[in-house]
């Protein structure tokens, strides 16, 4: 029994990296048909158009076409039934859809008509004092949708937290498991962006160079990241 | 090789035919694919229904190519090849007959739309995961409707029944030119574009996602089909002006309309979708215009190739008909059943099932309702010249009130007024989109109403009454200028709010600007032979027809000020653009040596490298540029001579200060046709500017029907445009038209030099990051030489185009006008020897010869113009008249659009009422939430705005 099960252990693995190899071959495959075919079809019906007929090259390109709608409904139908693979980002892509995000929405077009403000200031057609009351408005509303989002992110970060932390512990990591991470650290995040010592440009918490200007950021957190991976 | 093709090409219609039914089925498997994919949302079944809408792009090309193949190799047995082509046709010609008739033009179109398909999948790739499998569902559902139509309508692989002839019967003459060969696609190219935004505004619809997502990823396709709507319309224009031979450029012809509509509200559409980016509001006005767009697309090309409505343009027409109907009913009722589905969203109400049933419910149940109480109103005893605008007031009202009612009903207690849109000021660039939607709007209805007049009036009054474009000319003008008017106007309002401080700015140089224009106008316009005001006849007796011609006659001066209006605007813009950016340090970017090469390359430099949000903003700014220069060249129509002139060779004639002198006539012979030369030389002031041979042409096929090859001086001020009638072979006496047309030129330049690179502008892809600014740069210059190369090449091509090329069936003969007290008498009846639907003032065939002799008698006798016209009326029937007479029922065609612009203004201000109310609601209400994390909050805010591209 016992042997069976490591038997059993040890056969999936190399089935599933056989799979992995053939599915590799199939979008090489794939990748080559998609760019030889239309290729080689245009090559050929050019050089059939000038050796014997425009007709004739006419015919090969059209016969190029078919291949490929047999080739691309082969493909259809092999994706549907589940024996192509696919690309390796869809899945992925797929499984991370999200649905309408009123908030995200709403705070874009605040953001936008910011922007719009600014740009009308600088164009002087706006004047100071209704560019000033008009920008306080659109701040405030700005400022309540990201609260908002916050609050309705907090909950699912903290589960998000706790899966991260069991799963950790399962596989028995548990020196990051045993110190977890404390909540006001998640719940400021604004703080912990760095600014550039040259331009005052704020950067990601892991930027290792400032995104604008380019020079290095002084790198407090790469040994901590350091730290955690051991 | 040889051989293997005789036994394949002895089924090819078979193959043929087979294929299209092939791209049914294929089509059908998408769709079912695709509709799968939406059900069930797996990442496979999308991308199974992705190979299958190439497979189905491809299978379609296979078509194609093999249509292509069939005319190369003369298959006579295909009807549809020999009915459009012969042995002796050049290739290319022999390709241009793939959309020459009905049949191919259909399988041309749903070649187009697969093209389309093809580039929208692969742009969506990874995009849009959610929207992917309804777009791709309601292109198939296109495409097989396509499909259906060839397959048992009007297949282009169908034999002729009498077997393979030995020749063709040709393409039409009129078709076989330059023009002919670019026009067609580009106009498909934007007919078929519009399906693609449709297919968007459908399946935000169906997932319910209408949020800014569907208007920020189809926003390109509509200003890539809008600005091929646009091309196709002035190569449309150019193709009319070189090859009709009547001296102009557009006839309001129903074929013309079917294409200007759908540019009409694609227009409106790019404006609007800009504020619900901005404010999230006129959702149901963006979907229902992206619908109307698609929608008028397909309405055209029903109207034009049924046969129900005739037209210059009828090449070929046949019973698809009623297939077009049934798929134009089709798509009303599903739009209009998932835009009521929607209605909760559309209206920001968190949506409910029952409300949703309710919206359906009461929607279709006021329709239902309304149908037999249209018919007892019908049979009621009002005037009838109300009647209809009645019923269509009922009807609008009716079905507003039952949904508002409904609505208010249940969705009483629901807390919306947060969500509700509203806007800061009227005097903001919203508000004049608004405006600028409903102006569009006016114009497409008046054009709607008037195109279909024919069919009202039969089903009115029996009489199938045409429209001319008189009718158009007088009252579109008002229309026009005004929208010229707001398109200045809205450019000089910012976003959100415009100060009265900064308003008063900006309106200053350019009100100064107009001020100057009317008076210099005024002024000096008739010395330099561009009179400020020109009194026509009035198209009506009575007191409306004075009120449109006394109106009509300022349209000189008001055309030309506001276009030197526009242009003040226009440029203030860019000075304030390159004023804000000195301030900021952002012009010394730039460098300096592009402005030292004349400016003009500084200037495509620094737009190309604006920041997306303001390249199409000053990409659109010009746009209007090139409206406006299209503008001046419309406006140069007030000022066309038209005059007519018999001389013997040697002679001269004077007109508009040129001077004609007719030198010689000679013959050229080839191998189908004798061509009869007039050489003319032209000169001003007694220097030579051109010297032109306008021909006929007498092809050995048709002896008795010469045809008129016109001679074109194209200059910037004025076009000299000459068609020679005849020329008596012992005399050698020829009797010229010559028409001074100024300023035509102006359209072509604004079309090509400066409209299509602004829209080029406006759609320039967003440069990616890790993209350097200099690549950025070079990547702008190089599609501006493209760009302008293209146009360099559309604007050279007036030469090649000129070379004669072949025979015009039925503009054989010329038009003899002497003075223009004939023109207007001419010009406002219909020639009734069949020929569709051209005025006597345009019509070349012989009944219109003898109709304009015996007219020419009258006037003789003395006899007033409309006396004339009325005994004309009394003689051939109301349908002979060139405008609608003011009378009864026929004053619905007016009456109707003007009704309709009257309720949109009066809906405009209403709903400004309403978003006011909103605002002033908001006003006092304090920022929820306190105070307390500000500071975090404020950097992050300042953080994201910078990171935002203005």
């Amino acid at each position: 029994m016992a042997e069976r099960k490591t038997r059993k252990a040890r056969a999936v693995p190399s089935a599933k990296v056989r799979a992995r190899e053939s599915d590799e071959a199939e979008r090489s495959l794939g990748r080559v048909v998609a760019l030889g075919l239309p290729a080689l079809t245009v090559v050929a019906a050019v050089v059939v158009g000038v050796v014997a007929s425009l007709g004739s090259g006419l015919l090969v390109l059209a016969s190029g076409a078919l291949l490929g709608t047999i080739a691309l409904l082969w493909a259809s139908v092999r994706t549907l039934s589940g024996d192509a693979p696919l690309p390796v980002d869809l899945e992925a892509l797929a499984a991370r859809r999200h649905g309408v995000d009123d908030l995200a929405e709403q705070k874009t077009r605040v953001l936008r008509a910011l922007k719009d403000l600014e740009t009308e200031h600088s164009l002087g057609k706006i004047d100071d004092a209704d560019y000033a009351s008009i920008v306080t408005r659109y701040r405030d509303e700005a400022k309540a949708v990201m609260r908002q989002m916050d609050l309705e992110v907090a909950p699912l970060r903290e589960a998000a937290e706790r899966v991260a932390r069991e799963y950790l512990e399962k596989r028995g990591v548990a020196a990051i498991a045993g110190e977890p991470v404390a909540p006001g650290e998640t719940a400021a995040p604004v703080d912990a962006r760095p600014t550039c010592a040259s331009c005052q440009t704020s950067n990601d918490p892991d930027a290792a160079f400032c995104k604008k200007c380019g020079s290095a950021m002084k790198s407090a957190s790469p040994g901590e990241t350091t730290d955690a991976a051991k | 090789m040889s051989s293997l093709l005789h036994i394949f090409g002895s089924t090819f219609p078979a193959f043929g035919a087979s294929l299209l039914l092939g791209v049914m089925v294929v089509a059908s498997y998408t769709f079912a694919v695709s509709l799968a994919a939406g059900a069930n949302r797996r990442a496979r079944t999308l991308q199974a229904a992705r190979f299958g809408a190439y497979g189905t792009v491809a299978l379609i090309g296979v078509s194609v190519l093999c249509l292509a193949y069939a005319f190369v190799s003369h298959d006579f047995r295909i009807r549809y090849v020999a009915h459009y082509s012969d042995r002796s046709m050049p290739i290319q010609y022999l390709l241009t007959a793939l959309w020459g008739g009905q049949d191919g033009s259909l399988l041309w179109w749903l070649f187009l739309l697969s093209v389309y398909i093809g580039a929208c999948v692969k742009w969506l790739g990874k995009r849009h995961l959610e929207l992917q499998p309804y777009i791709l569902a309601t292109l198939m559902a296109i495409v097989l409707f396509f499909c259906v139509l060839m397959a048992f309508a009007a297949n282009p692989f169908a034999t002729s029944v009498a077997g393979a002839r030995s020749d063709g019967e040709g393409l039409n003459p009129l078709l076989q030119n330059y023009w002919m060969v670019i026009h067609p696609p580009c106009l498909y190219t934007g007919f078929v574009g519009c399906s693609v935004p449709f297919a968007f505004a459908v399946a935000a619809l169906v997932t319910g996602r209408l949020d800014q997502e569907w208007i920020v990823a189809c926003r390109k396709w509509l200003l890539f089909a809008w600005m091929f709507l646009g091309i196709g319309n002035t190569l449309g224009m150019l193709w009319a002006y070189e090859e009709l031979g009547w001296g102009g450029y557009w006839g309001w012809d129903p074929v013309e309309n079917a294409a200007f509509m759908p540019f009409l509200t694609a227009s409106a559409c790019v404006h609007s979708m800009m504020i619900q980016e901005r404010r999230g509001m006129l959702k149901v006005w963006n979907v229902f215009l992206v619908s109307l767009t698609f929608f008028l697309t397909i309405f055209g090309t029903f109207l034009t190739r049924s046969g129900m409505i005739a037209s210059v343009h009828s090449f070929a027409q046949s019973s698809i008909g009623t297939y077009f109907a049934v798929f134009l009913l089709l798509l009303v009722t599903f739009a209009a059943t998932l835009l009521m589905w929607r209605w909760p969203e559309l209206r920001d109400i968190k949506p409910e099932r029952r409300l949703r049933w309710a919206a359906v419910a009461a929607g279709w149940l006021v329709i239902g309702t309304l149908l037999p109480g249209l018919y007892f109103l019908w049979h009621t005893s009002l005037p009838i010249a109300w009647r209809v605008p009645l019923i269509a007031l009922v009807a609008g009202v009716a079905v507003f009130v039952a949904l508002e009612i409904v609505f208010r009903r249940m969705t009483h207690g629901l807390d919306v007024r947060a969500r509700r849109p509203h806007i800061e000021s009227i005097f903001s660039r919203e508000f004049t989109f608004v405006l600028n939607n409903w102006i569009l709007c006016s114009i497409l209805f008046f054009i709607l109403v008037a195109t279909t007049f024919p069919l009202i009036s039969e089903a009115l009054t029996g009489d199938k009454v045409t429209v001319g474009p008189q009718f158009y000319k007088a009252w579109l003008q008002p229309l026009g200028l005004l929208l010229i008017f707001l398109m200045g106007i809205g450019t000089l309002f910012g976003w959100k709010k415009t100060s009265p401080d900064a308003l008063k700015r900006v309106f200053r140089a350019p009100a100064i600007a107009f001020g100057s224009a009317v008076v210099i106008h005024l002024a000096a316009g008739r010395a330099l032979g561009f009179p400020a005001v020109i009194y026509s006849d009035p198209i009506y007796p009575g007191a409306l027809g004075t009120v449109l011609s006394t109106f009509n006659a300022f349209t000189p001066v008001l055309g030309f000020s506001l276009c030197v209006f526009n242009a003040a605007v226009i440029v203030q813009e860019f000075v304030l653009l390159f004023r804000a950016r000195a301030r900021t340090g952002a012009s010394a970017r730039t460098p300096a040596i592009l402005w030292w090469l004349g400016g003009v390359p500084g200037l495509v430099y620094t737009l190309f490298s604006l920041t997306p949000q303001s390249r199409r903003r000053y990409g659109g700014y010009i746009v209007h540029l090139g409206i406006v220069v299209m503008f001046v060249g419309f406006t140069g129509q007030s000022w066309n001579v038209d005059k007519e002139a018999s001389l013997s060779p040697g002679q001269s004639y004077e007109v508009a200060g040129y001077k004609l002198t007719y030198v010689r006539e000679h013959m050229e012979l080839d191998n189908n046709k004798r061509m009869i030369f007039a050489e003319v030389d032209v000169a001003k002031h007694g220097v030579p500017l051109a010297h032109l041979s306008p021909a006929k042409f007498i092809y050995k096929k048709q002896p008795d029907s010469p045809t008129t090859e016109v001679a074109i001086e194209h200059r910037f001020g004025d076009d000299i445009y000459v068609i020679v009638g005849s020329i008596n072979p012992q005399s050698k006496v020829a009797a010229f038209q010559i028409h001074i047309n100024p300023l035509v030129t102006w359209i072509w330049l604004g079309c090509f030099f400066i409209l299509i690179p602004g829209s080029i502008l406006c759609m320039w892809p967003q440069i990616e990051l890790g993209e350097s600014r200099v690549w950025a740069g070079a990547r702008g210059v190089a599609a501006t030489a493209a760009s302008v190369l293209l146009g360099i090449m559309l604007a050279a091509t007036p030469a090649a185009g000129q070379q004669p090329m072949g025979a015009t069936d039925d503009m054989h003969g010329t038009v003899r006008i002497d003075n223009d007290a004939e023109r207007a008498v001419f010009s406002s009846v219909n020639c009734t020897c069949g020929c569709a639907r051209l005025d006597l003032a345009t019509c070349s065939c012989g009944t219109a010869e003898a109709a304009r002799e015996r007219i020419r008698d009258k006037m003789r006798a003395g006899e007033t113009r409309d006396q004339i016209v009325a005994e004309y009326a009394k003689q051939f029937g109301k349908d002979a008249l060139a405008v609608p007479p003011n009378t009864g029922l026929y004053r619905i065609i007016y009456a109707v659009p003007v009704i309709g612009i009257a309720l949109g203004a009066f809906g405009l201000a209403r709903m400004l009422r309403r978003w006011r109310k909103n605002d002033d609601d908001d006003d006092p209400k304090p920022p929820p939430g306190g105070q307390p994390p500000k500071d975090a909050y404020d950097a992050r805010l300042d953080d994201e705005l910078k990171g935002l591209d203005g």
